[in-house]
């Protein structure tokens, strides 16, 4: 492939995932706009670099999905798991429901998913349905409903730090 | 849809604008990336050779092997020696250090490196070195040697070859081929450990490769 045709499938590439890479910059860098512009870019550079060992063992959305959590990962030392999460204070059961959720919370205990259940999550805040999931991610959608359920009750939890 | 999945649903306005509004930040050309990837091409390239010697050993060596670039930025008794080409070198000893031996400080800044460069040769007094003190950047190598104001050569990756020879005046003696370097090994800075070399070890090992180095790709 000349280098010519590389940038082609590359802007083609960028172009048609600019979404995913995005949300990716918003999970991670929510709070800090300049952190997220280079979180962009660092991402996008590693798409070029690794573009050609894409093997299309998975969908390229979810390859891409991966190859930007694991950067932004790299990039921010972000710790991705943690046994234990104590969000916005320990609040009694009772008032974590009535308490106003906040959204701060939410983002760090989505940080905290494993990179195919963040793909999932971001997708259904955005309102995709599960048929379009399905389609980009190559799984069923009695599957991902199975799942989001599960990472539903996970994001619960988390967030009353439980 | 469960109440359990309900859950989310409190958020989704709030996530939804987050998004938006990032997207709109994040609307970096598809130009904008492609001279990220062009400078990260350049780097990825690039082989610099940085050997620290006293300035007189600086230009004596680059008298001796004819290499043309050269700068200073380690500091006043311990300028720094470039010379740059995008090639490696093959069974020359040079080392490569790790990104946490590298030191920047010792570097200067930039405006210093450009200071030194500029001064060291004027105060040797070599025409000729003088004419070949130039600090190098990825551009020069291309464009032109011997612009009005060139960007000093900074190290920007760990993967650099390193070549610190410390036992200066031998080195010079050594390159002017006025002294058998005795042959021992020698550690400065932590950063590499070299093997001061015999004449025709130190021709083979370091002046021959330098050479080749300074002079392909132009």
């Amino acid at each position: 492939m000349s280098e010519k045709e590389k940038y082609k499938r590359y802007d083609q590439l960028i172009t048609r995932n600019k979404g995913l890479i995005v949300k990716v910059c918003q999970i991670y860098c929510r709070q800090d706009r300049e952190q997220a512009r280079d979180l962009y870019q660092d991402i996008a550079l590693e798409l070029w670099t690794h573009m050609d060992s894409f093997k299309k063992e998975s969908s390229e959305a979810t390859w891409i999905w991966h190859l930007a959590v694991n950067t932004a990962i790299d990039k921010l030392r972000v710790t991705q798991r943690r046994p234990v999460l104590v969000l916005g204070g320990q609040l009694p059961e009772q008032d974590a429901e009535e308490h106003p959720r906040r959204i701060d919370d939410l983002y760090e205990a989505i940080a905290h998913l494993s990179v195919d259940d963040q793909e999932l999550v971001a997708a259904r805040l955005d309102d995709y349905s599960y048929q379009e999931i399905a389609l980009r991610t190559g799984q069923s959608e009695g599957a991902l409903r199975v799942r989001y359920s599960r990472i539903v009750k996970q994001l619960r939890q988390m967030m009353k730090g439980k | 849809m469960t109440e359990e999945t309900n859950f989310l649903d409190d958020y989704k306005q709030q996530w939804q604008q987050d998004g938006k509004e990032l997207e709109r930040f994040l609307d970096i050309p598809l130009a904008t990336l492609h001279e990220n990837i062009a400078r990260h091409e350049r780097q990825r390239h690039r082989r610099v050779v940085w050997v620290s010697l006293s300035a007189a050993a600086c230009l004596a060596f680059a008298v001796t092997t004819g290499i043309r670039y050269l700068t200073s930025g380690a500091g006043d008794s311990d300028p720094v020696l470039v010379a740059e080409s995008r090639t490696t070198i093959p069974g020359s000893g040079i080392n490569t250090p790790t990104a946490t031996s590298w030191q920047p400080s010792q570097e200067g800044t930039a405006a210093s490196q450009r200071a030194k460069a500029r001064t060291i040769p004027q105060a040797m007094g070599s025409k000729s070195a003088a004419m070949d003190v130039t600090p190098m950047t990825e551009e020069d190598s291309s464009v032109d040697e011997h612009r009005a104001d060139p960007k000093p050569t900074m190290p920007a990756e760990s993967a650099m070859p390193v070549i610190d020879a410390n036992a200066i005046e031998t080195t010079r003696l050594v390159a002017m081929g006025e002294k058998k370097a005795p042959a021992r090994e020698v550690e400065t800075n932590g950063l590499v450990k070299i093997v001061q070399p015999s004449r025709n070890t130190f021709r083979e090992a370091i002046v021959e490769p330098l050479l080749a180095l300074a002079t392909s790709d132009m």
